[in-house]
């Protein structure tokens, strides 16, 4: 994440004494980004320039749910509302398909550029979204950098050849498991794991009552829940009842916020999954 | 008109011209009246006449929508204690919103249109349960039985939702706000609920010859079958135009009648007019509240009023129980 | 000169018939009692003979025009009804309740200065001048039956229905109610037909008598004839005298028949 900023420190550098010599051009693009959803926050932060920048989301600063928090710190933050927004006078807006419509149109009518991203399903659909946001912020070399960071990451967490395929089962706030037709579906399945939400039925983002989950437990079941911050999802993930899987069942932890969204934090999370299947394969670490 | 009545109702018009100008001076962007650009290019002109007028004119229909239907019903049903709600239009407009979840990628004014066929459609649902020349009793449990089917199919779809992110939009929504509501939703939302006001201002007579009863207004001549379906059309396009783009906001139509029986009597008919501007006052006060309460998330309008109801209500009860003991 | 008349009438609520095949012409001019035990039907007669009860058969007739062919405000102008229980939803103020008795003459425009003067006049003619500025929501039994009165006077009605008008009044106000209705009939020509159940009353009060029983008219005539023991025997099951004293007829109720 640091390592986008130290770039952009270099290239200025670059193209600042590039133009001193008067070979360089002044960067083009929107001058004056604000973004509303933490996901593109993430990727917006590793692809455009920081004074480009001229807001993210509020929720990009609470360290319980999101990647980049210490950084949102440092950067300006904007509320959710048209006003809000204007008050930064932005040339571009990245929203969510989950934005309020009300709030999108609003931006629109006042002549505001609005781009609207749905949630990736899939590793090709966030590496598409990535490249957009790189080609809308006009830097469309950053973007293919981190697309080829996250590529570098998925090569380096694949599994062995021919090695098995241990099912997993990943349980999030609220009982909620990611299934088939997910990224973090498509994730599971390039680093060598079987998603066991998919062969319990799961489409999409789904509920997995706890009576399916002990009838028919997977290899390993991954609890990602928030650490505890609310105290009822809490024992939805690490319910009483789980106790009795303890014998048959492989308990590892991962922290939610990292299967939230695609976009660099798939670098982590496909770290932290490939550990994972290590420890159920018994591979040394 | 009485003394009395001119007088309340000068203060409410007054009342509401000044909530008027404060709305249009208050936001995340201070417009004093000094500052007010006129010229269509400075970016503080988009944010007047795009954002707050509509959002100001949008406030004042919905509240006017709900207090006048909540005087109608309030006479309608002979009870203080009615409110909009109680015909189920409400939960009908809901309803057709939430369904609306399942269309994928819909345009702007799908949901508005699905949540104004919902009200319409459970308003005729009613008037078929209630149907002609039964009580008032049978009517009312219309109305419960509409808001019970209503809600849990709102539970149900929510429930079944395709994500759970999708839910929490929805459930912003059923909270109920006006926060970046423009010039479409407000030109959507304000013919059907003019066409409301006018029907329900029409049933004023039948309203007071009720006071004597069923068969004491049916004695001066009042159709009451008649008065029943204008009622209930009227209360579907005023409340359901305002649910529709602005989600659910309560309390209005119970609490303005209320407040100003007390001040203008008890006239059923005498109400209805000025219920509308009494509402108009209480939503626009309520909307500008909560543009001024500091907080990075702007609280929901229907929360607010919904938290104004519950030290009304223990203020009511004390009073009562004063009264009375 | 106006007639209503009943033809073949049989009234049921719910499935239950209560009146059965009944036929009698009231007359304006003339103040008409309707007698009967408890549940004979006298109220249930009174509303269709006000329109607002459909009949299982037969028709009503006003003037010999089908009185259910009538608009529901034009039937109000010419039949008033002054129910037996006395519902008052809100606190109004009594002037303004009385006032309500004009919603059949009045339009949108509200109530003009002639409205008022009616409205004065009605409170006069039911002795509730001294209770004009009342809340209505404060007054007691009596007080309220007579803002009654007068609000069903407002509405200066050709035919006044009457469901026991006198019911919990004070005896000096029962006989000004009585006064006032009488006078109704014979000084302003107005048909008045009302339901008591104090006999002696009704002996003194009504030109004509009609007294229903097991849903039918036993009696329908002067007093004197329709007053006789035997009728009354046969309707109360009591033992009774008729007497002509100074005062007028008298109905003495002596014991069980």
């Amino acid at each position: 994440m640091a390592a986008g900023f130290h770039r952009t420190v270099s290239r200025r550098v670059a193209a600042g004494g590039l133009a001193a010599v008067g070979l360089g051009a002044a960067p083009v693009g929107p001058h004056r980004i604000v973004s509303l959803n933490p996901c593109l926050d993430a990727q917006l932060v590793h692809i455009a320039d920081r004074r480009q920048i001229a807001g993210l989301s509020r929720l990009s600063r609470d360290p319980a749910t999101s990647t980049l928090a210490d950084l949102a710190a440092t950067l300006p933050s904007v509320g959710d509302t048209a006003e809000a927004v204007i008050l930064k006078r932005p040339d571009l807006v990245l929203a969510s398909a989950h934005t309020s419509a009300a709030t999108r149109r609003a931006l629109e009518r006042l002549g505001v550029p609005v781009a609207v991203f749905e949630t990736p399903a899939s590793l090709a659909a966030s590496l598409d979204q990535v490249r957009r946001i790189a080609s809308l912020a006009h830097r469309p070399e950053r973007g293919e950098a981190l697309a080829a960071r996250i590529r570098a990451a998925l090569e380096t967490a694949a599994p062995q050849p021919g090695s098995r395929r241990p099912e997993v089962l990943i349980r999030m706030s609220g009982g909620i498991s990611p299934g088939a037709g997910t990224l973090t579906d498509d994730l599971l399945s390039r680093l060598g794991l079987s998603n066991a939400a998919g062969r319990l039925g799961v489409r999409g983002w789904g509920l997995v009552r706890l009576e399916a989950l002990l009838a028919a437990p997977p290899e390993v079941l991954v609890l990602a829940d928030d650490g505890g911050r609310s105290g009822r999802a809490d024992q939805t993930v690490r319910h009483p009842a789980l106790v009795a899987l303890d014998a048959r069942v492989l308990k590892r932890d991962l922290p939610e916020r990292l299967l939230f969204c695609g976009g660099p934090v798939l670098i982590e999370a496909a770290a932290e999954l490939a550990r994972i299947r290590d420890s159920a394969l018994g591979v040394r670490p | 008109m009485s003394r009395r009545r001119l007088v309340v109702l000068s203060l409410l018009a007054l009342l509401l011209t000044a909530l008027v100008a404060a709305s249009l001076m208050t936001g995340r962007i201070p417009l004093p009246l000094a500052e007010m650009a006129t010229d269509p290019s400075d970016p503080r002109w988009a944010v007047l006449v795009q954002l707050r007028l509509p959002r100001t004119l949008l406030a004042v229909l919905i509240g006017a929508g709900l207090g006048l239907s909540g005087a109608a019903l309030q006479g309608f049903t002979r009870n203080p204690l009615a409110d909009p709600g109680v015909l189920g239009v409400s939960s009908a407009a809901a309803l057709g919103a939430v369904l609306t979840l399942w269309i994928p990628a819909a345009a702007g004014w799908v949901q508005p249109a699905a949540a104004m066929a919902g009200a319409l459609a459970g308003t005729g649902l009613l008037l078929a349960l209630a149907a002609g020349g039964s009580s008032m009793t049978v009517f009312l449990l219309a109305g419960v039985v509409l808001n019970t089917i209503a809600g849990a199919g709102v539970a149900l779809a929510l429930s079944l939702a395709p994500t759970p992110w999708a839910v929490n939009g929805i459930i912003d929504w059923l909270m109920g706000s006006l926060v970046d509501r423009g010039l479409p939703e407000t030109l959507f939302a304000a013919p059907f609920i003019l066409a409301g006001l006018l029907l329900l201002s029409s049933t004023g007579r039948a309203l007071d010859a009720l006071t004597l009863g069923e068969t004491g207004a049916r004695s001066l001549g009042v159709d009451l079958d008649r008065t029943r379906v204008v009622l209930a059309a009227g209360t579907a396009l005023a409340v359901g135009a305002g649910v529709a783009v602005a989600g659910v906001i309560g309390f209005a139509g119970l609490v303005t009648p209320h407040l100003l029986r007390p001040l203008i009597g008890a006239r059923p008919g005498g109400l209805l007019w000025p219920s509308a501007l009494g509402g108009a006052v209480l939503v626009l006060a309520g909307d500008l509240a909560v543009r001024l309460i500091p907080s990075e998330a702007e609280v929901r309008l229907g929360v607010a009023m919904a938290c104004l109801g519950g030290p009304f209500f223990l203020g009511l009860l004390l009073m009562l129980r004063r009264r009375l003991g | 000169m106006s007639r209503l008349e009943a033809r073949g009438l049989t009234l049921t609520r719910g499935s239950r018939p209560v009146v059965r095949d009944i036929d009698v012409t009231l007359r304006t001019g003339e103040v008409t009692v309707l007698l009967g035990p408890n549940g004979a039907g006298k109220s249930t007669l009174l509303e269709a003979l006000c329109g607002l009860l459909r009949p299982a058969s037969g028709q009503v007739l006003l003037d010999g025009g089908d009185l259910a062919a009538l608009a529901p405000a034009a039937r109000a102008r010419r039949i008033g009804l002054l129910p037996q229980t006395h519902e008052i939803a809100w606190p109004l103020e009594v002037r303004i309740l009385v006032g309500l008795g004009r919603i059949p003459h009045v339009g949108a425009r509200g109530l003009s200065s002639e409205d008022a003067r009616i409205i004065d006049a009605a409170l006069a003619g039911a002795g509730a001048a001294d209770l004009a500025g009342r809340d209505a929501s404060t007054l007691s039994g009596g007080e309220r039956a007579r803002v009654m009165i007068a609000r069903a006077l407002a509405g200066e009605p050709e035919w006044l229905l009457a469901d026991e008008p006198l019911a919990g009044l004070d005896p000096g106000y029962q006989i000004d109610a009585a006064t006032t209705l009488s006078g109704l009939a014979r000084e302003s020509g107005k048909g008045v037909v009302l339901t008591l159940h104090d006999l002696t009353l009704a002996a003194r009060l009504a030109d004509r008598v009609l007294v229903l029983g097991d849903g039918t008219l036993v009696a329908d005539g002067a007093p004197e004839t329709a007053l006789a023991p035997d009728v009354l025997a046969r309707a109360f099951g009591v033992r009774t005298a008729l007497r002509r004293g100074p005062e007028g007829l008298s109905v003495d109720v002596l014991g069980r028949a």
